[in-house]
């Protein structure tokens, strides 16, 4: 009976949810001595869970070094998970990731520039997943189906033969999103795909970005550090702070009604129009501690601002508190038992 | 039986049938890759007019038309001088290479009409000589550069890719090979075998092998971190295909540069192999008239001068057909 109502249970979870992420772990090793020993782990990903649906904008959002683009990687198995379970739909891929998958999950990396070949043709760039996912034999058939593809993210048939020193920057990036819809994927990964361009070009691409997503009702995995850029194509929003997520919810809730002290800070930080707001910048003090050596029970509690009120930061874990439906955060009950 | 003889005949008709398909595949990829030679546009249909005029501009042949610098076409026609002289030699020399290789009257005779470039210190002419020496130095630098190309480039590239242990195995062994000198090895790799032109041949193949592995290592270890590699993961590429058809064509300007300056190189460490004893006497080579001639530089300068000038051409034409090779391959360098 329990295994029946299992089943069901995950099969109502996953009624539209494309990728699910339970407790992911994922520590790079760090080899040092004398005999290239093993003398610690960079805890990148630490413990994180999240559902990406279909058709969404799931944004990843914390400062550099805080583990978003190992998640990206991680879920397509460009780094081994070290614990933790990730689904594509029913099927777990974190341990056996077959061609099926990378059909489905694709991936946009964040410097256009390198992440062409210099030394190949635009239809062999693009053509590639077409000839090793798809099978494709005949070059007429790739040709045909590249120009579809450039057509769509609107670039014209004489790119076709042409290098990749030949194109401007959105133009680059433009090709890589050809390259990553090539085998009609569900998901796309999209390491900040704007941060190496210009301001007028982001918007572009963002906005091409938003057609595909509803022309091809895609997932996107969002990850960026600009969180105007969110704000404009997101649906929802996970902040992370040191390979843990600190917040998630909607779009509104998150930008509207921060509630993590992090998030709050973070949400400060950055640059408004209006000059009168800059009074309310929470500062925080101190550096982003080490991820080999991460503080006891809370990560962020040496730098919060809010701990005086708090219980037991820096002794315990942070607890998952919904404050609605879809807006939780990982944080300590108050003193005085406020509610959030 | 005619059970059998019923279900084997129409077996082999489809045989006989897929023997056909395949003939015809054959003919018409044959046929339509001339065509895409000759007709640029040949592979797009659907296109208009100013399109199809673009694709004739840029189309596969781009690559031949890079060759068509002025330098490259002078490197491209002294390689074909030299291997012509190599191919028809008894036609270009007067002399048999019997005749030049045995013992005559006139020992470093002056030119003479008999002799237009004159004789070495056995009386044998030095402009048959210097044709017939074009086959050997050919015969024996290009393949041996080719064997340590090859196996090189190989080990390097495979190296580099996966790093740990296999990269330690392979570039100890290398080091092991490059603790030695050239020369001595090559010397204790013939004195092992025989005093043959293959095994010499062999020798410098193996010599060379550490060169181009260590200087494609460095490369390959640059541009396997590199965002296209992940790209090409996350495409499916194999590790096979990410290594030789990815890195490998972005790696590969540093080995042909020195690829051709080694081709000198050979020819000339041949003519040092000779000079201790180590080559085969018999044979007719430049670099053993350079070695005979060395003492008699002012008395007759024509028995190194020319064989010199032999190795230098041919040296000159490898290099800037290497040059315009290496931009030719490169599609940054465009104005071309």
């Amino acid at each position: 009976m329990t295994v029946i109502n299992e089943k069901t249970k995950i099969s109502e979870r996953k009624k539209d949810v494309v990728i699910t992420v339970r407790n992911l772990k994922t520590y790079y090793t760090i080899l040092g001595g004398l005999f290239q020993r093993k003398i610690g782990y960079v805890k990148a990903v630490d413990d994180v869970s999240f559902d990406l649906y279909r058709g969404e904008t799931l944004g990843l959002v914390g400062e550099s070094g805080c583990g978003k683009t190992t998640i990206g990687n991680t879920i397509l198995n460009l780094v081994p998970a070290t614990s933790g379970e990730i689904y594509f739909e029913d099927d777990r891929i974190d341990n056996n990731f077959t061609q099926d998958f990378r059909k489905k999950i694709q991936m946009v990396f964040q410097d256009p520039d390198s992440s062409l070949n210099p030394r190949w043709k635009i239809v062999n760039i693009i053509g590639e997943p077409l000839r090793i996912l798809e099978g494709m034999k005949k070059r007429r058939e790739i040709r045909k189906r590249v120009l579809e593809l450039l057509e769509t993210v609107s670039m014209k048939v004489e790119h076709l033969d042409r290098y990749p020193h030949e194109f401007s920057g959105g133009q680059k990036q433009r090709i890589v999103i050809a390259r990553a819809l090539a085998c009609n994927p569900e998901v796309i990964i999209l390491d900040e795909p704007t941060s190496a361009l210009d301001v007028s070009v982001q918007a572009q691409i963002l906005n091409l970005l938003k057609d595909l997503q509803i022309q091809f009702n895609l997932a996107l995995l969002f990850i960026t550090h600009d969180l105007s850029v969110i704000q404009h194509i997101g649906n929802r929003i996970e902040v992370m702070y040191l390979g843990k997520f600190v917040e998630e919810g909607t779009i509104d809730d998150v930008f509207y009604h921060p509630t993590h002290p992090y998030t709050k800070a973070l949400l400060s930080a950055r640059p408004t129009f209006d000059p009168t707001t800059r009074s309310n910048r929470i500062i925080l003090e101190g550096e982003v501690p080490s991820a080999i050596n991460p503080p006891s029970g809370c990560y962020f509690h040496p730098r919060c601002p809010e701990m005086e009120d708090r219980i037991g930061c820096n002794i315990e874990e942070p607890k998952k508190i919904s404050i609605s439906e879809t807006h939780h955060i990982w944080c300590q009950p108050f003193k005085n038992g406020k509610k959030f | 039986m005619e059970h059998e003889s019923l279900t084997q005949e129409p077996e082999k008709k489809t045989k006989s049938k897929e023997s056909d398909n395949v003939i015809k595949n054959i003919f018409s990829w044959i046929i339509n890759n001339i065509k895409f030679l000759l007709i640029p546009a040949s592979r797009l249909d659907d296109l208009t007019f100013r399109e199809r005029e673009y694709e004739m501009k840029i189309s596969k042949r781009k690559f031949i038309r890079r060759l068509k610098s002025t330098l490259t076409i002078l490197g491209i026609s002294i390689i074909f001088f030299i291997v012509t002289l190599a191919v028809f030699a008894p036609w270009f020399s007067q002399y048999s290479f019997e005749h030049l290789a045995g013992i005559h009257t006139g020992m470093w005779d002056p030119p003479s009409p008999e002799h237009p470039l004159g004789q070495t210190n056995l009386g044998r002419d030095i402009l048959g000589r210097m044709i017939y020496g074009s086959r050997a130095s050919l015969t024996i630098a290009l393949p041996a550069i080719f064997f340590s190309l090859v196996f090189g480039v190989i080990f390097g590239v495979i190296a580099g890719f996966y790093g740990g242990w296999p990269e330690s195995i392979i570039m100890r062994i290398m080091d092991i090979f490059l603790a030695f000198p050239g020369l001595i090895l090559a010397m204790v790799f013939i004195y092992i075998w025989e005093q043959r032109i293959e095994y010499i041949m062999l020798a410098y193949g193996i010599i060379g092998i550490p060169y181009y592995s260590r200087l494609i290592r460095g490369s390959v270890i640059q541009a396997r971190e590199l965002p296209y590699v992940q790209a090409a993961k996350v495409a499916g590429a194999s590790n096979w295909r990410i290594m030789f058809k990815h890195i490998l064509p972005n790696c590969i300007q540093p080995v042909i540069i020195s690829f051709t300056f080694d081709i000198g190189g050979i020819i000339l460490s041949l003519a040092g192999l000779s000079f201790l004893g180590f080559s085969d006497p018999q044979l007719i080579e430049w670099g053993n008239d350079i070695a005979e001639a060395r003492g008699h530089l002012y008395d007759a300068p024509w028995g190194a001068m020319w064989p010199g000038i032999m190795i230098l051409i041919t040296v000159l034409g490898f290099m800037l057909f290497g040059d315009g090779l290496r931009d030719a391959l490169d599609p940054r360098l465009r104005n071309l």
